[in-house]
């Protein structure tokens, strides 16, 4: 058999299945960036129609599907975390899920949904050989726990200074879960506020709405109470936590929609619209 | 020079058999309508590596089963927060969206307070009202709630010594802490639980409200004297819609809905009669009738054997939140799917000291006032014996809000005329024989 030419007449032959191919997967793509660009535009008009503007930039935003996750209380870990802290001590528990440890340099409250509060007693302070944000990276590595993900800003206050931080999962802001750590020039001296501490696990596949679906579902939603909202002037997709089952926290995707009625907060599941934030 | 040329080649040819496989399965995957959405669930892993984001739902594998979430199956009629001592307080009942709003703030911490609740300690009538004049929050569920399910909604794990049953309680702001009050229904006698509920998140709640005149009856100076302390008195009457009634109109897919829900396989619909237009299954010792009034009664007269509506394992030793949530299931997935603007609340829990015989009644209300159904029937009965559901009587109604209003008598005449009306509170009650209509408002006790 002639070999090279059998292989001449196979690459012709494969070129053109490719360009077939290429040509379908590419007139898809096309196809589904002008339905998206039409979308955006039948979304911006209709919108208008219900006499609410919003910029055209804001409904072309790509977002990942995010889904509602869970996490199941680890107390032996919250312990071993913050007993890391405030030093070894004893552990009272005082109902509810709230347990109080009663440690060698401090005092830590937690709750089952990831508040906390801890405060160093007296001139009992946590040395972080680090400044800035990097000394919540320090704290939090020291506690077992990965923080990097996390949003961070430090700022300066009296003889020291605080680190605000909200968490991220997914790369995704938890809009309910924010601590703060406060530091003097030796050391940490508080912090307080909520943090996620276990491994979220996927719970449900519904995946969250798109922007557009939650922006229609939030004018209706503000027509029906009777406030109608005007202006869109941005969405954002993130997380909230919430208390499901003693022991249980679940992350719920939602978003948070700032018009000029303020900030809202819309479950990107259900597509209810929250009354408040849960309180951390 | 002509070896390389056919290695080249071969190479070619491999390359394009990789761009074509991968052309081939981007343009399948991109077609939603060819592949299941199974294919995306279990193929998630390569999808993501491969880089492409599917477009339908079931991209993600589910790696838990979410924790079992317990519904309220009652919500406090009326509800209170107590600004300041004077007393100054805002007070909301006969209105499901101010209740909602008043619920939406302190809930969560009324569970709180009552899963850490101290071993309770009796308390005179006049602590009890010390506390309800005190600042804090008041709910009053117009039933008999059990404190563990109250704590346990909010996502409480509820102590072990906190067993009472209670229609009303107070969390209130103490010198050094909080404390939640209440009178047991059981024996009728009140209590008092320190908490771990912080007094400053309790003052930050309740100093959100701005009064609204509401005082409780036992505040008021004159003309209350036949009424009980904890009625609220404002200076207006509510202002209440309109409401209508009717029997579930399409009674054959009612009928189907309670063969499912009770597990009686439409099979036995051959032993489906017709009997004073009463409809009728029956399955061996089980049996469910649904008559021309709307009535369902269920009934299961096996003893001892196993089948029928499991609520719960008897070994499991469920807590009361957990018969509650199985059964308001059952509820809300028969009364409550076909009451359209009303819902179902508990009203009552009975249960022997083994733990074994349960129970439940459920009302209607709707937007915040309670239905009164002809009869004074209540809208659902379920019994309870070692774990399974051996009769329930359901009463399917539909209910409907009017746009007409209704300013009922003040609450001081009511109580003026009627030497019963001592503990009442606004209906809505149905005409007799449930008649289609029109719903009368008034004060019932």
């Amino acid at each position: 058999m002639d070999w090279p030419k059998v292989k001449t007449v196979l690459i012709v032959f494969l070129l053109v299945v490719n360009l077939i191919l290429g040509s379908v997967y590419a007139s898809r793509i096309l196809e589904n960036v002008r339905l998206d660009r039409e979308m955006v535009e039948n979304a911006v008009l209709s919108l208008k129609r219900l006499g609410v503007t919003v910029q055209k930039e804001l409904l072309e935003k790509k977002t990942q599907k995010l889904y509602t996750m869970e996490v199941e209380r680890d107390k032996g870990f919250e312990k071993s975390a913050f007993t890391a802290i405030v030093g070894e001590g004893e552990v009272e528990d005082l109902g509810s899920g709230i347990l109080r440890i009663n440690g060698t340099g401090g005092m830590a409250k937690l709750s089952g949904d990831g508040i906390f509060q801890v405060s160093l007693s007296g001139f009992d302070r946590l040395e972080v050989p680090v400044s800035g944000t990097e000394a919540a990276l320090y704290i939090f590595k020291k506690m077992g726990i990965s923080a990097a993900d996390d949003e961070l800003a430090a700022y300066t206050t009296g003889n020291g200074y605080t680190i605000e931080g909200t968490q991220r999962i997914n790369g995704k802001t938890v809009f309910n879960r924010k601590y703060e750590m406060r530091f003097d020039d030796r050391g940490l001296y508080s912090m307080q506020g909520g943090r996620i501490l276990g491994k979220p696990l996927v719970c449900d596949d519904t995946p969250s709405v798109s922007v557009v679906t939650a922006l229609f579902a939030f004018v209706d939603e503000m027509n029906k109470i009777g406030t109608p909202c005007l202006e869109i002037l941005d969405a954002e997709l993130g997380y909230y936590a919430k208390s499901s089952a003693p022991g249980f926290t679940q992350i719920i995707p939602v978003w948070r929609i700032k018009s000029d009625l303020g900030e809202r907060y819309m479950n990107a599941v259900t597509l209810e619209l929250l009354r408040e934030l849960p309180q951390q | 020079m002509r070896r390389l040329k056919e290695v080249l080649k071969s190479l070619l040819i491999i390359l394009l058999l990789l761009s074509a496989a991968y052309l081939a399965v981007c343009t399948w995957i991109y077609d939603s309508s060819i592949l299941s959405p199974a294919f995306y669930e279990n193929n998630a892993k390569l999808l993501s590596f491969l880089g492409i984001d599917p477009p339908s739902a079931g991209a993600v594998v589910i790696e838990k089963s979410p924790a079992k979430d317990l519904v309220e199956a009652a919500k406090p009629i009326r509800c209170a927060i107590t600004v300041s001592n004077t007393p100054e307080r805002c007070g909301a009942e006969y209105d499901r969206t101010q209740v909602d709003m008043i619920l939406a703030k302190t809930a969560d911490l009324v569970g709180k307070a009552i899963g850490s609740a101290s071993v309770p300690e009796e308390i005179t009538e006049r602590g009890w009202r010390k506390a309800l004049s005190g600042v804090g929050v008041y709910y009053d569920y117009l039933g008999q709630i059990p404190l563990s399910a109250i704590a346990l909604w909010q996502n409480y794990e509820p102590p072990s010594h906190v067993k009472a049953l209670v229609r009303r309680l107070v969390l209130a702001v103490e010198e050094d802490g909080t404390a939640i009050y209440y009178e047991n229904e059981l024996d009728h006698r009140f209590y008092r639980c320190q908490t771990a509920v912080e007094r400053e998140s309790l003052l930050d709640r309740v100093g959100t409200y701005k009064p609204n005149g509401c005082v409780f009856a036992f505040e008021a100076n004159k003309g209350m004297s036949g009424a009980i302390g904890e009625l609220f008195i404002f200076s207006d009457s509510p202002v209440l819609r309109m409401a209508s009634s009717a029997p579930a109109e399409d009674r054959e897919k009612v009928f189907g809905t309670l063969l499912d829900v009770f597990d009686i396989s439409p099979g036995f619909r051959r032993s489906t009669q017709n009997l004073n237009d009463t409809l009728l299954a029956v399955d061996g010792s089980r049996s469910l009738s649904f008559s021309s009034g709307c009535e369902a009664i269920y009934s299961d007269t096996r003893e001892g054997e196993a089948g029928g509506v499991v609520i719960y394992v008897p070994q499991s030793a469920p807590s009361e939140a957990e018969v509650i949530e199985n059964v308001r299931a059952i509820a809300e997935k028969t009364a409550g799917t076909a009451a359209k603007e009303a819902e179902l609340y508990l009203r009552n829990i009975e249960y022997e000291a083994s733990g074994q015989k349960y129970t439940l009644t459920f009302g209607y209300v709707l937007n915040g006032v309670p239905v009164m159904l002809s009869d004074f029937a209540d809208a659902a009965v379920f019994r309870i014996e070692y774990g399974i559901l051996t009769y329930a009587r359901i009463e399917f109604r539909e209910f409907t809000l009017e746009n007409e209003s209704y300013v009922p008598m003040p609450l001081r005449t009511a109580i003026l005329l009627d030497e019963d009306g001592a503990d009442c509170h606004l209906s809505y009650k149905e005409a007799r024989d449930c008649e289609p209509g029109l719903m009368s408002i008034g004060w019932y006790k």
